[in-house]
């Protein structure tokens, strides 16, 4: 394979190549102006996204494994890279989002309209874009890490692209924090796979006992390190802030792509053990289902669109964790469908939710950009200023509410079976699973709900402001792209069996024990061909349905009035229900974990009623009362220790003396 | 000149080494420190010299030649050069007075000679009597940076701790390896114009020389 010019790895490595420099012509600004190299960049990025699907579909399809060498002196041994079917499977998202996403920045981030950011920008981003697909090539530690920083670094500068504004510096000082902190976590997990493996290159799949007390810090590390980055619900505090004001085509990729790259970091590193003990599966399955229903309880409670995308991001990564807790149970009760439905559910739901909610973000994105707000109280009436739009959002939210006939569904399909594989056992597995289900569809419900929320109130009724009504449907550049998105949403809602194989193969390669029972496939555990079925008569039924309503419009009166009127003399769009009041039943219900903030007004008494507001805010609840107060805390309790630092050179130099002393004399000892 | 007499050299030039060593600690004028400084390189040079003759590694005379002209010449003149810029004459009052200061060092020299001690033992170099003088030097080095307060006194308290580095080299191994002495030897030139570089800046910034005054770039609580 590797004697052939285009062989798959070819293909993978040119395009990582390709994206992660698409951006380099941009910052010699005398050799193009900055219009031309975001054309240049986008077409370069464009070229790497389809030479990248072409060769991970090839690896997917071939099931080819290969590892190369790189010629590379640190003293830390060898460095290999290499492709197999879970890295190729994580590189659809990878290629697939930022492609899109550089097509939609065209028009949405247009060199014209910001000149001053967009060759920092555009650099980043193709860095960004180049150096997940790096980390997920790398096999070994070392340049996993190096892979790994700069992705993150990448990261940080596109949060921070218009770091003029005070709230995005914020944000961008606590993702910076927070990648950094997960990232020492990495740094704890490496050493320790090297002192359990022997090399700092990755084991063979399987091949580490996972019942070894170094193998639990292991796991610990890496669920702290890539948990960090894939914003499990108390590691999550970086990601509303950074998601809501990094631009909308970079929360896409971060949201579709980066967040996968931490849920892949955590497959790889479960896939280097076998006989993994019961407690793995379950604290996975734990941090997945409050990540879940946590994740869209926030979400129901926000008013800002983009914040309330980034809280369904954190649910729909405890779906993935849920799926992958599944697997886990089932390795360790010796369940070889319960880790096949597990691993396929959760590695399908990783590209589900890279599809829609990137689709979902570009969406929002488009409103953002029509309307001039992010706060869904003073948008509204969107669908009929911008009809295509609106469909495509529709596409989008129908899919990360887990409905047939889109993709969220098949996912959470094979996770459900998996859980209802897991009941038939016995003991902590089966109570395990047995709770979770309902836990699952919890979340189900809720993001239903939200969406509704997200439809009616951004969508339907009329505009609340007029400063902030729609104007204009967004150009063909965010168009199109929303459009590849939904039409992959469909496909793989419509013929997930097309999928079965690669998704097997790639359940495979992370774990190998699969392959000792011949007799579990995708195809016999979970019924494909009936979701298909059931899908195009949904879809017929939805098409018949949508042209008789259509018919019946068309015979019925034509008029205009304000939604939600009720009669009133004269009513006004502010009438309307809002996000706050359209939630507050649900935020109440969670109030426990949300802690809203209300502030209601007095009843108004008397002739003349003095004016007043009503005003609700769901903040940040783990970060800003348990991280915030606990680090204050410790930072008082620190205090004498400071005092160190006195900034006056002599005690430093003292320091240094003391210590060379007393190591003097601890050898003479 | 005979073996003994070659170690015995060596070792006046040790206890010299010493003696400039503990007249940096005592001297309060600056120009009398690198004047005592150029001193303790050119007993260096030459005991490092006598080293050479005495064991036959040729290479030494290099390292000799080496430190002549860079701690004898090159290094004092710099600094006398910034000092008649800067116009500073005298240190400023030191953190602990001159006496206790030379009480703690008799204590680093003491407390180097017990440590050595074992290696003595070992060793079966000419040399191994100066190791316990080289890591005093070192030590009153540090000492001196810890004591004095002003930038120029700092570095040549840097200045006589590496000394005392390249001493040890000398008496725990017959040197280091030439590429080592000669990449030593580079650091230290450009070492010496990033502090002139920084003597500037520091005196310009805080109008004064003291680097008690650098604590002011501590952020506050």
């Amino acid at each position: 394979m590797a004697q052939e010019l285009v062989s798959p790895s070819t293909l993978i490595f040119t395009a990582t190549l390709l994206a992660a420099f698409s951006g380099a012509p941009l910052l010699v600004p005398r050799l193009l102006s900055a219009s031309r190299g975001q054309l240049l960049a986008t077409m370069l990025m464009l070229a790497a996204s389809i030479l990248g699907l072409t060769g991970a579909v090839l690896v997917l399809v071939t099931a080819c494994t290969e590892t190369f060498q790189l010629a590379w002196t640190l003293p830390f041994g060898r460095a290999e890279i290499g492709i197999d079917p879970l890295t190729a499977w994580f590189l659809l998202p990878i290629f697939l989002i930022p492609g899109c996403a550089a097509l939609y920045a065209r028009s949405y981030w247009h060199a014209d309209n910001y000149p001053a950011s967009v060759r920092k920008m555009t650099f980043f981003f193709g860095l960004m874009a180049g150096f997940m697909s790096a980390v997920t090539l790398a096999r070994d530690g070392i340049t996993f890490l190096f892979a790994w920083e700069i992705m993150a670094l990448a990261a940080y500068f596109l949060v921070a692209t218009e770091d003029e504004k005070p709230e995005v510096n914020s944000a961008g000082t606590l993702y910076l924090i927070t990648t950094h902190v997960g990232t020492l976590g990495l740094f704890g997990l490496f050493p320790l796979l090297t002192l359990a493996a022997g090399s700092w290159l990755f084991p063979e799949a399987g091949s580490l006992d996972a019942s070894s007390p170094v193998a639990a810090a292991m796991f610990l590390t890496a669920l702290f390190g890539f948990g960090m980055k894939a914003g499990i619900m108390p590691l999550h505090i970086w990601l509303p802030s950074a998601h809501a004001n990094a631009p909308s085509h970079v929360s896409a990729a971060m949201s579709g792509v980066i967040l996968k790259v931490g849920v892949y970091g955590i497959v790889r590193s479960l896939s280097f053990f076998h006989s993994v003990p019961l407690w793995w599966g379950a604290l996975v399955l734990l941090l997945g289902v409050v990540s879940g229903v946590v994740g869209v309880a926030f979400a129901i409670g926000q008013h800002d669109l983009k914040r309330l995308l980034a809280y369904h991001s954190i649910e729909n990564i405890g779906i993935i964790f849920m799926g992958l807790g599944v697997a886990l149970i089932g390795q360790a009760t010796g369940s070889a469908a319960m880790v096949l439905l597990g691993t396929a559910g959760a590695l399908l739901h990783v590209l589900n939710h890279a599809t829609f909610k990137a689709l979902l973000f570009l969406g929002a994105g488009s409103v953002i950009h029509a309307t001039g707000t992010r706060e869904m109280d003073l948008m509204g009436g969107v669908a009929r200023k911008l009809p295509y739009t609106a469909l495509l959002f529709g596409v989008g939210a129908v899919a990360i509410c887990g409905l047939p006939p889109l993709n969220g569904f098949v996912s959470e399909l094979l996770i459900y079976l998996g859980f209802f594989r897991g009941i038939q056992g016995s003991g902590i597995a089966a109570a395990a699973t047995a709770l979770a289900a309902p836990a699952l569809a919890v979340v189900g419900g809720l993001a239903v709900a939200c969406f509704v929320k997200v439809y009616g109130i951004v969508f339907l009724g009329a505009p609340r402001t007029e400063e902030h009504a729609a104007h204009h449907e967004a150009g063909w550049q965010m168009l199109l792209p929303m459009t590849i998105l939904a039409v992959v949403c469909a496909a793989v809602g419509l013929a997930p069996a097309l999928l079965s194989g690669m998704l097997q193969r790639a359940s495979l390669t992370a774990f190998p024990s699969l392959g000792a029972d011949a007799g579990t496939s995708l195809a016999t555990l979970a019924p494909l061909p009936i979701v298909s079925a059931t899908a195009f008569i949904l879809l017929g039924l939805l098409a018949a349905l949508a042209l008789w309503y259509r018919r019946r419009l068309a015979a019925a009166p034509q008029g205009e009035t304000v939604t939600w009127g009720c009669g009133y003399q004269r009513p006004t769009p502010r009438m309307q229900y809002s996000s706050s009041s359209f939630a507050e039943l649900l935020t109440g219900l969670y109030s426990f974990v949300l802690k809203p903030l209300t502030h209601r007004p007095g009843i108004a008494s008397g002739i003349f009623p003095a004016g007043t507001r009503f005003h609700s805010h769901v903040p940040e609840a783990v970060l800003e009362l348990v991280y915030i107060p606990s680090l204050e805390r410790l930072y008082k309790r620190f205090l004498p220790i400071r005092r160190m630092q006195s900034g006056i050179l002599q005690q430093y130099v003292l320091y240094i003396l003391i210590t060379l002393v007393l190591l003097f004399v601890s050898d003479y000892l | 000149m005979t073996h003994t007499f070659a170690v015995q050299l060596n070792s006046l030039l040790a206890a010299l080494i010493l003696l400039t060593a503990f007249a940096l600690l005592a001297q309060r004028k600056i120009l009398g420190l690198v004047h005592i400084f150029a001193w303790q390189g050119f007993f260096l040079a030459l005991s490092t010299a006598v080293i050479g003759y005495a064991s036959g590694e040729h290479h030494l005379y290099i390292s000799s030649l080496l430190t002549l002209v860079m701690k004898v010449i090159l290094l004092p003149y710099i600094l006398y050069t910034l000092v008649r810029k800067l116009k500073v004459h005298r240190d400023i009052d030191a953190v602990v007075n001159i006496p206790t200061t030379m009480l703690l060092g008799i204590m680093l020299v003491v407390f180097s000679y017990h440590l050595t001690a074992p290696i003595r033992e070992l060793s079966n170099l000419m040399t191994r009597s100066t190791l316990a003088v080289a890591l005093a030097t070192v030590m009153l080095g540090m000492l001196m940076m810890v004591t004095r307060r002003h930038a120029v006194t700092q570095i040549l308290g840097f200045l006589a701790m590496e000394n005392g580095l390249f001493f040890a080299a000398t008496s725990a191994t017959y040197g280091m390896p030439m590429v080592v002495e000669l990449g030593v030897a580079l650091d230290l030139l450009i070492a010496a114009f990033i502090f002139g570089i920084f003597f500037f800046h520091i005196s310009t910034t805080f109008e004064s020389l003291d680097v008690e005054q650098m604590a002011k770039l501590k952020e506050t609580d």
